[in-house]
């Protein structure tokens, strides 16, 4: 890429943030639908920890993944703060993300974000299963985590088998 | 691309539907049909609308196989070749082909048909080598009854015109006097009819005018420039024309040889959401009454799926409606009934004549015998019933299979056959018919049956049964076992059903969609296979349970019965090599745990199940409470314990997420009435994970002594109310069921009444009391007498249902209420059982019919009910009550001892055969007793024989009922109350023993 374009168009990537495990992660604002605080989930027995269960959102089955388990953490109790992150239809269809908490909409230059992919986001703290961690943001006062959906689906496809 | 895209898929959704009707015509043509102008036609239709929405879709390969098709039939139409067999074959090979290209359409254009247009060639030129003179005047369009009528002659014509030419303008629609005239569309030449004909365009419009009248009219004059000179031939001119005369006269009085006609009112009877192009239209098809309207399937599924979840909001509603409410309850009536006729609407979108499917069949038959070397006729008969969309959907393979497998084994060569003394020809009947909210298609055949010894023979083989198993089995039983995996009794395997699918796939398959297969045989003679399947898939009776405090579902028609674990008494799990299986009236049914299941991910191994069973009977079986769902799988009978049960509910069911679709374990899922999601469980997916289908020991006959095991019965009438429940009584309770009409009912105060006989009969409505739908007045009007009410009085009903002798356990969870014994499942469904004398206390308390005046409390007797049984224990304890004698109830002879010690009373009832102990113990232990010297007992029981009445006697019992005359047990209880025990008795009190 030539500077000049970068100058002229600086290209900048919005994110919706959210903790998991007081740690700050993202999903690109095109891969989300909504978030909801809709977190009555049935379990499903027989899957993997990885599925937290079932929900209803607005007369549609939602599967619930949690992102927790999918990042390699500790599963916990849902509690008020706990959020629903809706993925939007492209990515797969009905599917939200449970996290710990809501945080705000960020907007980030190209520059801010490093992929990931090269070491692995060691980085993320015990996050035993980097994999749905596509790349890492350097914000002004901590670094977001930047989560690929699409890897999460493709990972629970195959933890179920 | 998408568009495109979604018009190929409508092409092929279509054109399927086509190639059926080609399929089905060209073999009935071959078969000799009495109509084969009319297969004739049947075959031109189709192939014509097949081009035309190939053509509109851009797939030439297929729009071009298809015209030679058509072409070639037409030169069978028109007599210029026969229909011989060398010709039906072309026909269905390219047909064959043609159906290769619609099912891969998007990959159609590359494809090579040169093989199918070669061997059509022959037929397609005998029409132009044809020397015969004279083509009728628009022969293309006009049915070929019509054409081949027509006496005009002539060199000239050698238009075509398709429906399609011809749009219809909504002016046309509006000029066109539907009801006086016919419509014509007329292409010509101007170029021929002036060179040829010597007729100019002033002659031909006259000549039009004097024919009819025209409605509209268009001329092509592409390209057409001055510098290029005059217009070069053809200049086509297309009219359309409304007149009074039918097709042959209209073409007479036109006169105008060289003109294309075609027929237009079909056209234009149809709504105009027609495709421009595509002559589906075009067959002389009448207007459909009320017309109709093509509607993608994913908009009907959304409408099924508001019409569900109007349901549940109505679900919702009914709980949260204060019953007593007049208004209110009014209102949730009409919401009901209004639900139903919407749900009802929905699901009848969803329909499709089975007829779609039925019709490849003659063609499948066909071509099997031809291979076989056999000689079969299929006979077809219901065509016309219809079945949910995704039903018929998966019923097409189990369905041809089956065919196949007739077809293969049923039927014999003519040389056995002949041998067998049965006519040369071998004929499978295939029948749809509805029959009590279920679809049945029979599939008959007058073949050579199922030897059920070579199926015994082999089964043992395989190690499937053991002897004596094979020996208890029916012979239904033993038919159905061709329906396991790997079982083929045909000795030698052919290209046609021996190709790895086995008649497992016919069971699976079925199950997918809650249908079942029965199969029936007399070796020799014939088998008979009857697929019997759900209406609809959408809704689903479920029964809603819970297992570690979580809720799940499944569908009703799997469960056979619930049990409820008692651990003292004879519905118990035991361990069986290691194995835990229930018994259950004589029989051991394997049992698996839903929660043991659920906790683990790996299908379970030998070792898993040992393991569970090991620690659950480890400790004390006593511990074991909640219930055993018995359910069915195929020809496999299991358990399922759970903690409890909820009762029964309609669910709306929603796919299972894709993602979780792996998960064997659960079929679908559902949103319940309070908005949370539960899991529909799949009978055949807990089957496998739990192991149960391997089981080496299915279900063995347990060798115990019956009377442990003794079994109540009863005769109930059963009958509906409301459009839910379905409602029970003991048929002895009730003296007369009369038919009435709702409006003979009039209102007398607060009260109704009804003339029976002359009697002024109060009605007693269920929902007054009880918390059950309203009156369902559209499936009919009883009014149920029982046989004593103090007033004359009826319960109304809105259906008799049935009146069996069942089995009798009762459930108390799903529905515990005053007036209420309990509830059963019967049926498949959940029954509440009426407690009518208490029901008819309740209604005469509200409305002052005083009963009898009650004695003072010193005055009351106290009688002690005995009986295992907790249907008669309520029954007879609510008889007992209705007369104002205090009850006291033990479910076993040494629970009524223990009372017996611990209070006193006045007489006492013991059923006889009882788990732990049974009547006649506890009657000679009463008898040993000298404390009791004066207690009359009665004997209240099922066994009504001398040799029992004898027994009882002699062990103690001073009086014999059989079960259950309410009127003769209450007036021997009665006398024995006032009169004590018969002296003599007392006398004698070493007569026991």
């Amino acid at each position: 890429m030539s500077s000049l374009a970068t100058v002229s168009a600086p290209v900048t990537r919005t994110f919706v943030t959210f903790r998991v495990y007081e740690r700050l992660y993202g999903i690109e604002v095109c891969f989300v639908r909504e978030v909801s605080t809709q977190i009555a989930v049935t379990p499903v027995p027989q899957a993997p920890a990885i599925v937290r269960g079932l929900t209803n959102l607005r007369s549609r089955i939602h599967l619930v993944l949690d992102l927790r388990a999918a990042l390699g953490f500790p599963v916990a109790a849902g509690t008020a703060e706990s959020r629903l992150v809706v993925l939007q239809a492209g990515v797969a269809e009905h599917v939200g993300l449970l996290v710990d908490r809501g945080g705000e909409i960020v907007q980030v230059a190209q520059e801010q974000i490093e992929d990931a992919a090269a070491d692995g986001a060691v980085q993320a703290g015990g996050a035993s299963r980097p994999s749905a961690v596509s790349g890492v943001c350097k914000l002004a006062d901590e670094l977001m985590l930047i989560v690929d959906p699409i890897r999460l689906i493709e990972a629970t496809e195959k933890a179920i088998g | 691309m998408a568009a495109e895209s979604n018009q190929q898929q409508r092409f092929v959704v279509e054109a399927r539907e086509h190639l059926a009707a080609l399929s089905a015509a060209i073999v009935e043509l071959e078969r000799g049909a009495s109509d084969p102008a009319e297969q004739v036609a049947r075959i031109l239709r189709s192939a014509h609308s097949l081009k035309g929405g190939a053509g509109f879709s851009g797939l030439t390969t297929i729009e071009r196989l298809s015209h030679a098709m058509e072409t070639a039939v037409e030169n069978v139409r028109d007599g210029r070749i026969a229909a011989s067999a060398e010709v039906i074959d072309t026909l269905l090979f390219a047909l064959d082909r043609l159906s290769a290209l619609v099912d891969d359409a998007e990959h159609s254009q590359g494809a090579d048909i040169t093989a199918p247009l070669e061997r059509l060639q022959p037929l397609v030129a005998a029409g132009e080598a044809s020397t015969e003179p004279a083509k009728k005047i628009s022969a293309r369009q006009i049915t070929p009854s019509q054409a081949s009528s027509t006496p005009r002659t002539t060199t000239l014509a050698k238009s075509t015109a398709a429906v399609s030419e011809f749009p219809i303008s909504p002016r046309v629609l509006e000029t066109w006097e539907r009801h006086a005239s016919f419509l014509y569309g007329v292409k010509l030449d101007w170029f021929e009819a002036e060179r040829d004909l010597g007729l100019s365009p002033l002659e031909v419009a006259r000549r039009i005018e004097r024919a009819g009248t025209s409605l509209d009219a268009r001329m092509e004059l592409t390209g057409l420039t001055l510098a290029d000179g005059l217009p070069t031939p053809p200049l086509w001119y297309w009219t359309i024309v409304s007149s009074a005369l039918p097709s042959e006269d209209f073409a007479q009085q036109l006169e105008i040889p060289c003109a294309a006609i075609v027929r237009l009112e079909s056209v234009a009877n149809k709504p105009q959401e027609k495709k421009p192009e595509g002559g589906a239209q075009a067959g002389p098809r009448g207007p459909a009454a009320g017309g109709s309207l093509r509607i993608p399937v994913t908009l009907i599924d959304r409408m099924m799926s508001l019409a569900g979840e109007l349901v549940l909001v109505r679900n919702q509603a009914k709980r949260s409606t204060d019953a007593g409410v007049d208004t209110q309850r009014q209102l949730l009536r009409r919401l009901d009934a209004l639900t139903n006729e919407m749900q009802d609407a929905a699901l009848r979108m969803r329909m499709q004549p089975v007829g779609a499917l039925f019709d490849r069949f003659p063609r499948l038959v066909r071509d099997l015998g031809r291979q076989l070397g056999k000689q079969i006729d299929l006979e077809i008969a219901g065509a016309d019933v219809e079945l949910d969309k995704t039903v018929l959907e998966t019923l097409a393979d189990p369905l041809t299979h089956l065919m196949r497998n007739c077809c293969d084994h049923g039927i014999e060569t003519p040389d056995e056959r002949g041998r067998a003394g049965k006519s040369p020809n071998g004929l499978i009947r295939l029948a749809a018919r509805q029959e009590r909210g279920q679809i049945v298609i029979q599939i008959k055949d007058d073949g050579r049956g199922l030897d059920r010894d070579a199926i015994k023979r082999k089964a043992m083989q395989q190690g499937v049964k053991q002897r004596d198993e094979l020996d208890r089995m029916s012979e239904r039983e033993v038919n159905e076992l061709i329906l396991l995996s790997g079982f083929s009794t045909a000795s030698r395997v052919t290209d046609l059903s021996g190709r790895g699918v086995g008649m497992d796939v016919v069971r699976t398959n079925l199950e997918q969609i809650g249908g079942v297969v029965e199969i029936d045989s007399v070796f020799g003679e014939g088998a008979t296979f009857t697929l019997r399947l759900p209406l609809t898939l959408a809704i689903l009776p479920c029964l809603l349970m819970t297992s570690e405090g979580e809720r799940f579902a499944i569908p009703l028609r799997d469960v056979e019965e619930v049990v409820l674990l008692r651990s003292e008494t004879k519905a118990r799990i035991e361990c069986a090599d290691h194995e835990e299986v229930l018994r259950l009236r004589g029989k051991l049914v394997p049992v698996m745990r839903l929660a043991e299941v659920l906790r683990r991910r790996e299908p379970f191994s030998a070792d898993t199940c040992a393991a569970i069973a090991d620690r659950h009977h480890g400790q004390s079986a006593e511990l074991t409470r909640g219930y055993v769902a018995i359910l069915r799988f195929g020809a496999l009978r299991f358990g399922m314990v759970v903690d409890d049960v909820l009762g029964s509910e309609e669910i709306v069911v929603k796919p299972l997420h894709p993602l979780l679709r792996r998960l064997g374990s659960y079929g679908a899922a559902t949103i319940l009435g309070d908005g949370r999601v539960v899991l529909i469980l799949s009978c055949e997916g807990l089957a496998r994970h739990s192991g149960i289908v391997h089981r080496q020991r299915r279900e063995v006959r347990a060798e115990l002594p019956a009377a442990a095991e003794a079994m109540e019965t009863g005769a109930l009438l059963l009958f509906r109310y409301g459009t839910a429940e379905l409602f029970a009584v003991p048929l002895g309770d009730v003296r007369r069921i009369v038919s009435i009409r709702p409006e003979q009912i009039e209102r007398v105060g607060e009260r109704e009444m009804i003339a029976i006989d002359g009697t002024p009969t109060n009605v007693l409505r269920l929902d007054r009391f009880l918390r059950v739908s309203g009156f369902d007045e559209s499936r009919g009007s009883f009014l149920i007498l029982p046989r004593q009410a103090k007033a004359p009085a009826g319960f109304l009903a809105s259906e008799i249902v049935d009146t069996p002798t069942l089995d009798l356990r009762l459930d108390d969870r799903a529905y515990r209420a005053d007036g209420i014994l309990g509830s059963g499942l019967i049926l498949g469904q959940i029954a509440i059982f009426l407690d009518v004398f208490r029901l008819i206390a309740m209604w005469e308390i509200e409305h002052g019919v005083a009963p009898a005046a009650l004695p003072g409390p010193s005055a009351r007797k106290r009688v002690l009910v005995v009986e295992d049984t907790e249907f008669f224990r309520r029954l007879v304890t609510s008889y007992l009550a209705a007369e104002g004698w205090e009850v006291a109830a033990a479910g076993s002879g040494a629970e009524g001892l223990e009372k017996l010690n611990a209070e006193s009373f006045d007489a006492v009832v013991s059923d006889i055969e009882m788990p732990v102990m049974d009547g006649l113990t506890l009657a000679r232990e009463v008898r040993r007793d000298g404390r009791f010297d004066r207690l009359p007992m009665l004997a209240l029981t099922s066994l009504s024989s001398e040799e029992d009445r004898r027994k009882a006697r002699s062990a103690g019992f001073d009086a014999y009922e059989v079960k259950l005359n309410r009127e003769t047990f209450l007036e021997t209880i009665r006398s024995l109350l006032t009169s004590g025990r018969p002296a003599a008795l007392v006398a004698g009190g070493a007569q026991h023993e």
